[in-house]
């Protein structure tokens, strides 16, 4: 255990780094450039990764730092602690401090040890935190979790005395094992004194295994467990009588603590189990992966007929935080129930669950959510509980037991899409033990702003003064980025010049729009082209007739482009117009129409030479700028695709739904408008959650 | 005739009328559609070269009949019109204008824009060969509420269309989609050459609402198939009224349910009066119709006579002291009225919109407040007297034949199109 601690890298304490010119000049990133300086002052799998990192030419601009396993991002954070020996030297307002909380090593600790290397790296930059000289592969970085692993289960989170000795023994038992992995292992077939049938692996660091053996092996000892590579650890069996077996040998049911992963081509392995000795137990023949449930039903078997081992402290470890095998609470005599009504999971920050959980004889002080590879945990500021008396009847007297039987939670975690899968909840009591239930899949939902809003808000009522929200805003952000899929060309009709229109929601103000359009070209001449983006809704079939009708009808050249969310068209203008062609361009945003004087306007505008930017204005039904929802902005102006496009690039993070009109108007002062140039016929309502997203980025961006 | 004659003959030679109606007589027998084939059929009567053109719905081919070459239809799709704006897909318009144009057709009368979509009207007007008539028949053009001008959901009278009132009827939707919606109506109409309505209240109405007074002329329908009036002499101290039309609580039908209650009450009234109810009872509410069914059997002097087609209503009606007209809504001009009047039958209406205006109280029939039952007992209390009977049928209007409809659609015609020509035979302004 101490040894384990001693691994814990090592690096200059932040004690060290006032010396902002040394730090300025150190070689803390792989490339000097991008104007990043930062430093890492520790690496621990207790208390996680902590540093500062700032941008010297923006010491305020929110940062956000990223660790990577290769191309798989393992957790993201921000930089948002204050460190006042930072700012002691710079004398500027900053909050240059971060940390990964130590939950990151437990989604390293399921990867492959050959991952690629592991990197960290500030969010949207090429810079890169150099680490080679501390975790530099994933393997690595796991051998330093397992060694905490071992020392945390001992220590804090093993459900019984009797179960922190038993880890005690183990730790002891497996480095005597690291000795017998020196020596030379063959599996001499008169040395075999056992078979091992099945195995479940927990992922935990630990294997969970089923099978016979001798004896007079005992129930506790070191081992090598050989495949391919050599694997020292040490294990404890429970022993119990099998008919099937002679009388000189017992069944057994071990845990087993070894780095040793199964793998799907695990069948020709071997437990060598004797220091002086090629003892050893194989693989039989048809060897089997045990499910949680059927491991726990197997101990459940043997639980009153074991005559050796240590049964008890399995038990302990099985209620432990360490362990994720499911159902484990009758396997370790708990009474306890629990399920997740809700799960609402967003990438890159973690999940919002409402449940319910009941144990007459524990009180829960925490949760934690394994989905995929991802374990998501909760917080004490962010937990609540409450009466659930629609469950007084799941246990005899439950009326007792429901007053805190509901609660929410928020589980924060580096959850990724690809996690997203089969979850388990665990419960974990005050007293250390833990229960884990698995999650009904129906149960479980990607965050969507638009349903979720309503809910969301109604279970945190003031989302946005949690502490957790602009990590929250962040995650939505970049959740949305990630998910904006390219535009679907329909119709191309290659054009410089054109009228860009989003169509209404509805199928009936679209054709609406349509026979305004026929109006406008009844009476003057066409724009050189115009260009019609439309969601890939139900009305998608309705938007396709009716650009053919007008190509047909009017001679019109027209385009026509499918979104998922035609609230990304702004985002998406610059590749749609790119791959048109068109060097200028006039928007008009979904809902909106081009009064007369409007349709005169873009006409002039796409004949321009020279394009400054250039507002339509919006009125109300009195003609008057329209007060309510926004008379000025990006929902309807003029420009040139390229000056546009790099606004864009520039134009602070923004979420879709979320007008930019003010942010669009305040980056360019003294821009020309045309009154009274658009008119609306369709609202887009925000939700409520989109607004309060996009005005927390909005001050991030902003401080 | 001579006169009329030389109306014809400014206008005939050629001109060719096409009559729009949103529907064919073989497919629905609606007011609107059987008012433009009347028209038709008058014209064709005055020897003027008319085609008939109605919409008709694809599912609805295998029903049509077009009696002559003369008759023509415009198919569309009814999943694909928009009931909000009524604009249709084009091709409903491509196939109005190959006709238009293969016929040669110099007038074109719309009887309605549903189902062809102000589109096509649009189309049509912008083409600039034709001149354009429209027709008003119901308030669709201002009420998106089934053009009924009758709240939503409280089902008020609604006195006047506003996109305020709109929108309190319709508040999902937003005052500028009302906006728009007016102004496509009126750009695809507005500037039509002429405006037709069958009331001088509808005419009022439209006139409030935006169209052209100037352009706007009041020509009552007219009834194709008159019969003389063969009505026995009235003997006995009984007193018969008639209910004739759409069984359902929008035609009052409840109205004259709960005065079917009170007169029950009044034994002396109840011996006197006999109520026959004719008509279709379809997709009413189980509870109105157990009402109906059970009123029906409870009163004596109450009797449901089931459906009836167009050429039975005259001799029902014959058989009828009173026709009934207890509408709960405006009405425009109820050919039940008309056909009550060819009849020979004083008509007993509410006194509102249409009704009021087409049988004035105490001299065609007499009126009673809207939805009041009591009010409406008092009145055929008041109608069970032989001298008042007697009076107010000496003064029963006479009816448009199909033939007095076009001669006066033609002098509209003429008016508008050559007014320095305009024949004497001038149709009722609005102002009139």
């Amino acid at each position: 255990m101490k040894k384990a601690m001693r691994k814990t890298a090592d690096l200059p304490s932040s004690s060290s780094t006032p010396d902002i010119g040394t730090v300025l000049t150190g070689d803390i990133f792989d490339r000097p450039s991008a104007g990043l300086f930062g430093h890492l002052d520790s690496v621990t799998p207790q208390a996680g990764i902590e540093g500062w990192v700032l941008d010297c030419a923006a010491p305020e601009a929110a940062l956000e730092v990223e660790l990577l396993a290769g191309d798989r991002l393992i957790a993201r954070v921000p930089v948002d602690r204050r460190r006042e020996d930072i700012v002691d030297i710079l004398r500027a307002p900053c909050t240059p401090g971060f940390l990964i909380g130590p939950e990151a090593f437990d989604t390293i600790r399921t990867l492959d040890d050959n991952f690629a290397p592991m990197m960290l790296r500030v969010a949207g930059r090429p810079a890169v935190f150099d680490l080679s000289g501390l975790f530099p592969t994933v393997g690595a970085c796991k051998r330093l979790w397992v060694d905490q692993r071992l020392a945390r289960l001992s220590r804090e989170d093993v459900a019984s005395a009797e179960a922190a000795g038993l880890l005690d023994r183990l730790e002891a038992l497996s480095e005597r094992a690291g000795a017998m992995a020196e020596r030379p292992l063959f599996p001499l077939a008169d040395l075999k004194v056992g078979r091992i049938e099945a195995f479940h692996s927990s992922g935990a660091g630990a294997l969970w295994v089923v099978g016979w053996m001798r004896r007079d092996l005992g129930a506790e000892f070191p081992l090598v467990v050989v495949d391919k590579r050599r694997f020292p650890g040490a294990t404890a069996m429970l022993h119990y009588e099998r008919a099937d077996l002679p009388s000189d040998h017992v069944g057994v049911i071990g845990f087993v603590l070894t780095h040793w992963k199964p793998s799907a081509g695990s069948g020709d392995f071997h437990l060598y189990v004797d220091e002086r000795t090629n003892l050893h137990l194989s693989a039989a023949p048809g060897l089997r992966a045990l499910s949680a449930e059927e491991l726990l039903g197997q101990l459940e078997s043997v639980r009153n007929v074991v005559s050796g081992g240590a049964m008890g402290a399995l038990r302990g470890l099985l209620a432990s935080d360490g362990n994720w095998l499911p159902n484990n609470a009758r396997a370790v005599g708990i009474a306890a129930e629990a399920a997740l009504d809700k799960v609402v999971l967003l990438p890159g920050f973690g999940a919002f669950v409402e449940g319910w959980a009941i144990c007459p004889t524990r009180r829960p002080r925490g949760f934690a959510l394994k989905i995929g590879d991802c374990i998501l945990r909760s917080e004490a500021q962010t937990t609540y509980f409450r009466e659930r008396p629609d469950l007084a009847s799941v246990f005899p007297d439950g009326g007792l037991y429901v007053a805190r039987a509901g609660f929410g939670a928020v589980l924060h975690g580096p959850l990724t899409t690809a996690d997203i899968g089969t979850a388990l909840l665990k419960v974990i009591y005050t007293e250390g033990t833990s229960s884990v239930h698995p999650v009904d899949g129906r149960v479980m939902r990607r965050f969507n702003a638009d349903e979720d809003s309503a809910p969301m808000l109604q279970q945190w009522p003031a989302l946005e003064h949690e502490g957790f929200f602009p990590a929250f805003a962040r995650a939505v952000h970049r959740d949305w980025l990630g998910e904006l899929q390219p535009p679907s060309p329909v119709v191309i009709q290659p054009a410089r010049a054109a009228l860009v229109i989003v169509l209404p929601q509805s199928a009936s103000n679209m054709r609406a729009l349509f026979e305004t359009l026929s109006r406008h070209l009844f009476e003057t001449e066409a724009p050189e082209s115009i260009v019609f983006i439309a969601a890939r809704r139900e009305t998608r079939s309705e938007s396709l007739r009716l650009v053919n009708e007008l190509t047909r009808e009017r001679g019109v050249k027209a385009s026509l482009y499918l979104l998922d969310d035609e609230r990304a068209a702004l985002t998406l203008l610059p590749a749609i117009l790119g791959q048109i062609g068109v060097e200028t361009f006039v928007y008009v945003d979904q809902g909106l129409l081009l009064t007369s004087r409007g349709w005169v306007a873009a006409l002039a505008y796409l004949k321009l030479e020279v394009r400054a930017p250039l507002l339509l204005e919006v009125v109300d039904q009195h003609g008057e700028p329209d007060r309510v929802t926004g008379a000025r902005g990006a929902s309807c102006f003029a420009w040139d695709l390229s000056d546009f496009s790099r606004w864009l690039e520039t134009a602070e993070a923004y979420v879709p739904g979320a007008p930019l009109d003010a942010r669009f108007c305040q980056t360019m002062p003294g821009i020309s408008v045309v009154e009274n140039a658009a008119r609306r016929i369709e609202i887009r309502r925000s939700p409520r959650l989109i607004e309060l997203v996009d005005a927390a980025l909005h001050r991030q961006g902003g401080e | 005739m001579s006169e009329n004659t030389e109306i014809i003959e400014n206008l005939v030679p050629g001109e060719k009328i096409a009559i729009v109606s949103h529907s064919h007589p073989s497919i629905s027998k609606g007011g609107a559609e059987i008012a433009a084939y009347t028209l038709y059929r008058g014209l064709r009567g005055l020897g003027v070269d008319a085609i008939f053109i109605a919409a008709c719905d694809h599912a609805n081919r295998g029903k049509l009949v077009l009696d002559s070459s003369r008759e023509h239809a415009v198919f569309y799709r009814g999943e694909d019109y928009d009931h909000f704006y009524h604009l249709a897909p084009a091709d409903a318009q491509r196939q109005l204008l190959k006709i238009l144009e293969d016929e040669d057709v110099t007038v074109v009368n719309f009887h309605h824009f549903i189902h062809f979509g102000l589109n096509a009207l649009r189309a049509v007007r912008q083409r600039a060969r034709w001149n354009c008539f429209f027709t008003l028949h119901e308030f669709l053009a201002m009420c998106q509420h089934h053009g009924q001008m009758v709240t939503r959901p409280a089902q008020i009278l609604c006195e006047k269309a506003t996109h305020n009132s709109c929108l309190a009827c319709y508040p999902e939707k937003l005052y500028t989609q009302f906006q728009l919606r007016k102004e496509t109506i009126l750009a695809s109409i507005g500037d039509f050459d002429g405006f037709i309505s069958p009331s001088h209240f509808l005419a009022r109405r439209f006139v409030e609402w935006g169209l052209s007074a100037e352009r706007m002329s009041v020509i009552e329908n007219g009834l194709v198939n008159q019969q003389g009036t063969a009505r026995a002499i009235r003997s006995g101290d009984s007193w018969t009224f008639g209910f004739f039309g759409q069984i359902n609580p929008f035609k009052g039908v409840d109205v004259l349910l709960d005065a079917v209650e009170r007169i029950a009450a009044i034994p002396q009234l109840a011996r006197r009066v006999r109520f026959k109810i004719h008509g279709n009872i379809i997709g009413q509410s189980p509870e109105f119709v157990a009402r109906f069914e059970k009123a029906v059997s409870r009163h004596p002097f109450l009797t449901y006579s089931g459906p009836y087609n167009n050429a039975s209503v005259h001799r029902l009606m014959e058989q009828c002291d009173y026709v009934l007209v207890p509408s709960r809504w405006w009405e425009n001009s109820p050919v039940v009225i008309q056909e009550a009047y060819a009849a020979g039958s004083p008509v007993i209406c509410s006194d509102v919109g249409g009704m009021a205006e087409k049988v004035p109280h105490g001299v065609s029939g007499l009126n009673f407040a809207l939805g009041d039952a009591a009010d409406l007992v008092r009145i055929i209390d008041m109608a069970c007297d032989q001298k008042r009977w007697d009076g107010l049928r000496s003064r029963l209007p006479k009816v448009l034949t199909a033939r007095d409809m076009a001669l006066r659609y033609i002098d509209f015609f003429e008016q508008r199109l050559n007014p320095e020509t305009a024949a004497a035979f001038t149709a009722t302004g609005v102002g009139a």
